[in-house]
């Protein structure tokens, strides 16, 4: 079991000293050595006192913390003050806290004393007499002198007077903590000038770094991180870079490594930041406009910067910025930057923590997104892309989860990540980003997607991001298709398009409207739309992939051959390359056009497997010798390439699925490849329901044994109205098609197992008929209309046996565009009754491709 | 125990070191009257008035007090009393001669009545002590307290720390109140000259301009001055070894002649700050071993360098706050004995003639002298240590028309 607290979390004073000393890295030898002065003052006369100076965040607390727990082990009673100090406004008042903390009382002892001033002496009298009766040295730690001497302890007579008793038999030690080095304790004139015993924590080095992270994972009990530790490491320059040598940042970003990118990292920031504020307030007012100017410049640089540089980007003379980083060196805000040109100096703000907080205040764009954490996540994902496409699955993977949990806050913030990533490696396309989000193993399939869209929508309503509400929009398309609502997908996909200027650029919402519009409404006007895209948006060029594939199916051969390389031409991709080279043979074949399906061939180099190729070659070779489609025994050449179905390059595969499942006594093959069609899209598509549905109907009506398991898998698989919808649209056209008698038996399978409802028409009706004594004389007493569909039903008792007659022969036939179904889409004409079997999404075109 | 390298704050017991001869001359001083001891803050003085507490003379008795914090001439009278109680043999003396009569004697015991007096309830006492006392009645309390005190059979020493700290707060609060006391407190002096009682005045600010300010200079013109003098370089080298091998830390042969070379002083502060940033460096990125080679790269980044440049800034911002019309005057001498290591006081004179400064060249240069920037061998000036001058180097430009 791993320790519950996480590092961002950590609270030293909540720690255990386990915990304390386990994880306390690169201050060992100052901690040994103040713990040996503190023993030996305690022995000797002379009594020191400490201050510990660092900046926010260097670990401070947790070396005072540890000192403590080390000297309460040695017989120190230690007594450690609130930090903000709100009950001291005098030496008496602090007294006072230290004898309540000391003896852990509920009230103070002196609570009747009206003056400060006789507290003072009431104070000492007691710690005095403590230390008599305990003889226990005591140490009283204050974080925060600065507050409790620029607030609270202002005047010169309070100070003055806490000197005078801590300089000569203090009844105790006083170690206190700073963020830098104070007027009170630096003006000569003060009575702290110089007094304390100073200690800087100055920032942790690369391999302190390292060695925190090691310290914090084996307390943390990460052994896979640890087992892994030495590719970790390779890791932790991203971390050191970004971090400096601040802990509490870098263990900030230790979570990253431990837990992973997460979308709680930038609220803990952003609450450190905000934890942060009064202090960072309080030091630019103690510093000049000009020199605040030159600091806010160094925070906003993206590096070191020369004088001459932060003067050209202040509009000031060289010399005045120079004599303003002259002082802010002295009040250690900025220091030499570390730029390998040792013949010029460069500066930066030295506390990381304050850098932020600069940027977010002032760069507005800042508050959306910390650049910090895009500069880490540019860091921690050079040169590990396939990290990065699995933290982005595993955000995908949770926001899903959130939204079926109702987090809607928790979504936002998954999505406000992964735009962090997106921002950060730009050369990680973002629409695989959406591909993620969509293809989740945590979506709600089946079933759920009425679920989905339930969710979604008050999410995307209430967003306001464009980014996010892109995302969103997408993800409600999506799920609109799917859930058979084509139209709505389309009008908010249109929605989309249209307010995607000024937000990046994702050719997956277009490429999803585009098919959806060429459903709705035809491929010449999804190739219209495209085509205006593309010209308007060159980064939409991958859309040329599949206007190429349209401009083919439509007769506009030198379009489709024009389209593609410019695609071809743009692209680096290879294996996009072959590609659209796969997609466009297919739809040459699929309108008959062979040769300009082998000119197809030969538009870029192959970089695809010689099988996938031997494939191709074998389809336009038998189109060729005069074939109008490929035979079945084709297609089984072809499949017979690939040992397993799980090899099959996507496009062979639903090409397959699609041929054996109009082809008689091949329900079997065709039901297995059509599984693994939707195994490997994540769901079930109309697209493939219709073709299940098919397999279904030749199952019933050769009575064949594997028909029940099919119908198991399909509702296992498909959502209730999916199923219901797709068997009333499309049942009539397949029994006429297919001129099986297997309809009703179907529809009784599906009825007993909750899909589809008892008083189903027609087929009700047709049970009523079938079951009566007389059929023939019921059946002829019905309505026309009503009688020829229950007829269809009943070939047997109607004597309509070759319904099958029926069916739609030829080119631009269901089966046969459902069979030319391409990667990118289908060809024209290929719809079904309700117009959407066979459109493929296109990511599952990409995936049907074997990407 | 070798003394540990403890820069600033005030050292005792073993960690005091190498102020014998001070203490021989104090003691001297003081076996003739009182003294008045100034030096800057951080030179010494209170760890110098502390072992005459610790280690007092044969016969002895001494009292020490920081009067930093008081504001009035009658808390100025509670301390000391509560000081004194707590000194059995006072107390003893005055339990012995509480039935005579006397306001004093009747305020303090009433005051202590009751309180079996010790430093866990002084407090306590103080606090008897402070309700008791009635409005003006200090100057009459404090003179008895003084007449008893001279009946105490040994030598009393009483060490008053920052004692023109005490003496600002009381002009700031009422000057009038503030010479009615120093007037007082020298014929109180004058009284028990003759007496075993000694005072010793510690101060780390400079009362006399302030005085000078009231025209009441003579009010501490009875007092004996005692300055501190930095180490001879010979004794600060042995000081440093003593401080090196006391730290633990493993340092090459020559690095404390090194140290005393580079800072080019003898003056305890000056070094342990260059100590303490060297051992700080050795611990952190040298592999623990001080060795020569760091301490002149140490010395110039770190010591004159920004990480202790508040530290000494004092030496450049006082010029302003306490030098008025003499300020540009002591910025330029400053300025030339940066380039030129020491100057005759005519060169000096002339150029401050040269940049239009019509001020008294010998004005400037005492004051400069009292303040530890510069020393003076007959006609020579330079400035007090090679330290200061690298620092005014390093930090303060010149102003215009210094060279």
């Amino acid at each position: 079991m791993t320790h519950a607290s996480g590092p961002l979390l950590f609270n030293p004073a909540r720690a255990s000293f386990n915990e304390l000393e386990q994880t306390f890295v690169g201050r060992r030898a100052l901690l040994d050595q103040l713990e040996a002065d503190l023993l030996a003052d305690a022995k000797g006369k002379t009594a020191r006192h400490w201050q510990l100076i660092g900046p926010r965040g260097t670990g401070k607390s947790h070396f005072t913390e540890l000192l403590g727990h080390r000297l309460r082990g040695r017989g120190w009673a230690v007594v450690r003050l609130p930090e903000d100090h709100y009950q001291v406004a005098s030496v008496g008042e602090l007294l006072e806290q230290i004898v309540v903390r000391l003896d852990h009382l509920e009230l103070s002892p002196f609570r009747d004393t009206a003056s400060a001033r006789d507290v003072e002496e009431q104070g000492l009298d007691y710690l005095r007499g403590w230390r008599k009766q305990h003889a226990e040295p005591i140490l009283v730690i204050l974080e925060n002198l600065g507050l409790l001497f620029e607030r609270q302890l202002t005047s010169v007579r309070e100070q003055s007077r806490l000197r005078e008793i801590l300089m000569r038999d203090a009844p105790f030690v006083l170690l206190t903590t700073s963020t830098s080095y104070l007027e009170s304790t630096g003006r000569h004139a003060a009575p702290f000038y110089d007094f304390f015993h100073v200690h800087t924590l100055d920032e942790l080095s690369r391999t302190e770094v390292v060695n925190l992270v090691e310290a914090r994972a084996r307390w943390d009990q990460e052994e896979a991180l640890l087992r892994d530790y030495g590719s970790v490491k390779a890791r932790l320059d991203a971390l050191y870079h970004l971090s400096g040598g601040n802990p509490r940042l870098g263990l900030a970003l230790y979570s990253i490594i431990r837990q992973g990118i997460t979308s709680e990292l930038h609220h803990q920031l952003l609450k450190l930041l905000d934890d942060v504020t009064p202090y960072y307030q309080a030091r630019l007012r103690d510093i000049t406009p000009q020199m605040e100017r030159v600091l806010i410049e160094m925070a906003l640089a993206e590096g070191p910067l020369t004088p001459s540089e932060l003067a050209r980007r202040c509009r000031m003379a060289t010399n005045q910025v120079t004599a303003n980083v002259t002082k802010l060196v002295a009040e250690r805000l900025v220091s030499p930057g570390s730029r390998p040109d040792a013949r010029r100096r460069y500066y930066q703000v030295s506390d990381r923590l304050f850098r932020i907080w600069l940027q977010m205040r002032e760069d507005t764009t800042a508050k959306q997104k910390l650049k910090f954490l895009i500069e880490f996540f540019q860091s921690w994902y050079r040169d590990s892309i396939d990290v990065l496409k699995k933290d982005v699955d595993r955000l995908g993977d949770a926001f899903w989860s959130e939204l079926r949990q109702g987090l809607s806050r928790q979504c936002d913030d998954r999505l406000l990540t992964l735009d962090y990533m997106r921002a950060a490696v730009p050369e990680y396309p973002a629409d695989l980003i959406l591909q993620s989000l969509r293809n989740s193993s945590e979506r709600p399939t089946g079933a759920a997607v009425e679920e989905q869209v339930r969710l979604l929508k008050p999410l995307y309503d209430s967003t306001t991001d464009p980014n996010r509400r892109l995302v969103i929009g997408y993800l409600l398309a999506v799920a609109h298709d799917r859930g058979g609502d084509s139209r709505r997908a389309l009008s908010l996909l249109k929605e989309l398009v249209d307010e995607e200027a000024g937000v990046p650029t994702f050719s997956e919402v277009w490429k999803l409207y585009l098919h959806t519009l060429a459903e709705i409404e035809g491929p010449k006007a999804a190739l219209r739309a495209g085509a205006k895209a593309v010209t308007a948006n060159p980064k939409l060029f991958e859309l040329k992939s599949r206007l190429a594939c349209w401009s083919a199916e439509l007769g506009r051969a030198e379009d489709a051959f024009r389209l593609a390389e410019e695609f071809i031409a743009t692209s680096t991709c290879p294996g996009c390359k072959t590609r659209i080279t796969t997609q466009l043979v297919l739809s040459f074949l699929g309108e008959g056009k062979v040769r300009n399906a082998e000119r197809a061939l030969g538009l870029a180099t192959w970089s695809g497997t010689d099988r996938e190729l031997a494939v191709l070659k074998m389809l336009i070779l038998r189109r060729k010798e005069g074939e109008q489609a490929p035979l079945l025994s084709d297609l089984q050449d072809a499949l017979s390439l690939y040992d397993q179905e799980q090899a099959l390059p996507y496009w062979l595969l639903w090409n397959a699925a699609c041929r054996l499942s109009h082809a008689p006594s091949q329900e079997a093959r065709a039901a297995s490849l059509l599984k693994e069609v939707a195994r490997r899209d994540g769901h079930l598509d109309s697209a493939t329901l219709s073709h299940t549905l098919e397999v279904l109907i030749r199952m019933a009506s050769a009575d064949a044994r594997p028909l029940a398991e099919l119908v198991s898998w399909l509702v296992a698989n498909g959502s209730p109205q999916q199923i219901r919808e797709h068997f009333v649209s499309e049942m009539p056209g397949l029994i006429r098609r297919t001129g099986m008698s297997g309809a009703l038996r179907l529809y009784r399978e599906l009825r007993n197992a909750g899909i589809l409802p008892p008083d189903l028409a027609p087929y009700s009706t047709a049970e009523v008929v079938e079951a009566s004594p007389e059929p023939t004389k019921v059946l002829e007493s019905l309505h026309p209309e009503v009688r020829e569909a229950v007829s269809l039903l009943l070939p047997r008792i109607s004597g309509v046996e070759d319904a099958g007659a029926l069916r739609s022969t030829g080119k631009g036939s269901v089966g046969a565009a459902q069979a030319q179904r391409t990667p990118d889409g289908p060809p024209p004409g290929a719809r079904t009754g309700r117009g959407r079997a066979a459109r493929v999404h296109p990511a599952e075109s990409r995936r049907r491709t074997g990407r | 125990m070798n003394a540990r390298n403890i820069a600033g704050p005030l050292v005792r017991g073993s960690d005091f070191w190498g102020r014998d001869r001070d203490r021989a001359a104090l003691c001297a001083l003081l076996d003739k009257g009182d003294v008045l001891l100034n030096a800057p803050r951080r030179y010494g003085k209170s760890s110098l008035m502390c072992s005459l507490l610790d280690q007092p003379q044969p016969a002895w008795t001494v009292i020490m007090l920081d009067v930093e914090y008081v504001e009035s001439p009658a808390e100025f009278l509670t301390e000391l009393s509560a000081a004194l109680v707590q000194t059995s043999a006072i107390r003893k003396l005055w339990e012995k001669t509480k039935r005579t009569p006397g306001a004093f004697l009747s305020w303090i015991t009433a005051g202590i009545e009751g309180i079996e007096i010790g430093a866990e309830n002084i407090g306590h006492a103080k606090l008897n002590l402070r309700k008791s006392l009635a409005p003006d009645t200090w100057p009459e309390l404090t003179e008895q307290l003084f007449a008893e005190l001279s009946h105490h059979e040994h030598n009393l020493l009483l060490i008053i720390d920052e004692f023109p700290w005490m003496i600002a707060n009381f002009i700031d609060q009422n000057p009038e109140q503030a010479v009615h006391f120093l007037k007082w407190f020298r014929a109180v002096r004058q009284k028990t000259r003759k007496t075993s009682v000694r005072t010793l005045l510690g101060g780390s600010v400079n009362l006399e301009p302030r005085l000078e300010e009231l025209g009441r200079e003579a009010l501490i013109n009875d007092l004996q001055r005692y300055h501190l003098r930095p180490l001879s370089l010979a004794d600060a080298v042995s000081f440093v070894r003593e401080v090196l091998d006391a730290e633990g830390v493993p340092f090459d042969s020559e690095t404390p002649a090194e140290i005393v070379r580079v800072a080019d002083c003898g003056v305890h502060f000056f070094l342990q700050v260059l100590i303490s940033e060297c051992l700080a460096e050795a611990r952190h990125h040298a592999g623990s071993k001080l060795t020569i080679d760091l301490v002149e790269p140490v010395y110039k980044e770190r010591v004159l360098g920004p990480p202790n440049r508040s530290r000494f800034s004092h030496y450049h911002t006082r010029l302003k706050q306490h030098y008025g019309s003499r300020e540009r005057a002591a910025r330029i001498v400053l300025a030339l004995l940066t380039e030129q290591e020491r100057e005759s006081r005519d060169h000096l004179a002339e150029v401050l003639r040269a940049a239009g400064e019509d001020v008294s060249v010998d004005g400037v240069l005492a004051l400069l002298e009292s303040d530890y920037y510069i020393s003076r061998e007959l006609d020579r000036v330079a400035f007090s240590s090679g330290f200061l001058r690298d620092w005014w180097l390093r930090n303060v430009p010149a102003p215009a028309g210094a060279r």
